[in-house]
């Protein structure tokens, strides 16, 4: 399956511009973008005084507080962070499933990859810088996105280059993503979370590196609850492992249980992390999603 | 014989393919489905009856 083409039309990038990313922790990072740190260092912001240290800057002494009181203070200011804005985009083969076309709704991965857009989009436009990470069975090639919207264009391309394919190894890629990237800062997952490995530890891994997990969860109408009945042939769309199984009204209620458990384990590791959650599903339009969910979520708000 | 004021071939020329039909609509819909799905994680491991 390819990404759609374009992702966004105009209208909705006109609607996304009021927007902005938000996350919670500071990170030691270049300077730009929006969100408030506690970190010190240049910027306009007053953030606090401390004892002037031999080799500081004379520039940033406070003179009125040395003529009052004839002791040199420094003059702290709250930096702006840029912290790069990493999403991981699952370009796996499931991410190609959950959407039997009989519902409202698109796949996974057309969502996916339009929600990518958007987030990279709202990022451009507040400065931000954006790092697009696909991944499969490992880390695939990463594309970095700075400068302002009109970088937008080149992020589009790369989104629209896409396409699902093969199985999915989270805790491969995840594994991959920490050795590769050193510096902590904000990382949105985009997956279903569908592949055999235990992406729960996974996620741990990547919280413990310092960064902080946004969690979409990606399902189709298909997936939480299946609308077949009868004797089904189950064919697993990454693995190829074929089950029969035959299917009624408390097979799909057993199913939908157990998917919610499992979404709720994904849901903890981001909570317990001081992470954020969502699980989005297709049939709910993407603008409805950001300007709701998203945004209920405190992941983007209103600038 | 006299139903629906038709002869015997009459009948049976409207009533078999008419059954034949049902019958294989029958089988068409317990035949099984084959559909492709993200994950067996949550599908139930036990077998359908008849394997």
């Amino acid at each position: 399956m390819h990404a759609p083409d374009p992702p966004l039309n105009r209208q909705t990038l006109e609607r996304l511009e009021r927007l902005a990313l938000r996350w919670q922790q500071s990170f030691q990072g270049l300077l730009g973008g929006q969100n408030v740190s506690r970190f010190a260092g240049v910027g306009h912001e007053f953030l606090d005084h401390r004892q002037f240290h031999h080799g500081d800057d004379l520039r940033s002494v406070n003179w009125r507080a040395y003529l009052r009181l004839e002791r040199l203070f420094l003059k702290m200011f709250r930096t702006e962070p840029r912290t790069p804005v990493r999403i991981l985009l699952d370009t796996s083969e499931s991410m190609a499933c959950g959407y039997s076309g009989e519902a409202p709704g698109e796949a996974k991965f057309t969502y996916a990859c339009r929600l990518a857009a958007a987030l990279t989009y709202v990022g451009l436009v507040r400065l931000e810088t954006i790092v697009l990470h696909p991944f499969g069975e490992t880390m695939a090639e990463s594309f970095r996105a700075q400068g302002g919207r009109h970088r937008y264009a080149r992020a589009a391309q790369f989104i629209r280059g896409l396409e699902t394919g093969g199985r999915s190894d989270f805790h491969r890629a995840v594994r991959q993503f920490c050795s590769g990237v050193l510096s902590p800062g904000l990382v949105v997952v985009m997956s279903d979370f569908l592949d055999e490995s235990d992406c729960a530890e996974a996620l741990q891994q990547l919280a413990d590196q310092g960064h902080e997990l946004h969690l979409a969860q990606i399902a189709g109408p298909d997936d939480r609850m299946p609308p077949w009945e009868g004797e089904l042939e189950l064919l697993d769309a990454e693995s190829g492992e074929l089950r029969r199984v035959q299917m009624d009204r408390a097979s799909a209620l057993e199913y939908a249980e157990a998917y919610d458990e499992y979404c709720r384990t994904i849901e903890r590791a981001a909570l317990k992390n001081n992470g954020r959650y969502l699980h989005l599903t297709t049939d709910v339009p993407l603008e409805d999603a950001l300007y709701g969910a998203v945004m209920a979520s405190g992941a983007v708000s209103l600038h | 014989m006299g139903l629906l004021n038709l002869t015997l071939g009459q009948l049976l020329a409207v009533f078999v393919p008419l059954t034949g039909l049902l019958v294989a609509l029958y089988f068409y819909d317990r035949s099984r489905r084959r559909v492709v799905v993200s994950t067996l994680r949550f599908w139930p491991k036990r077998p359908a009856a008849g394997n």
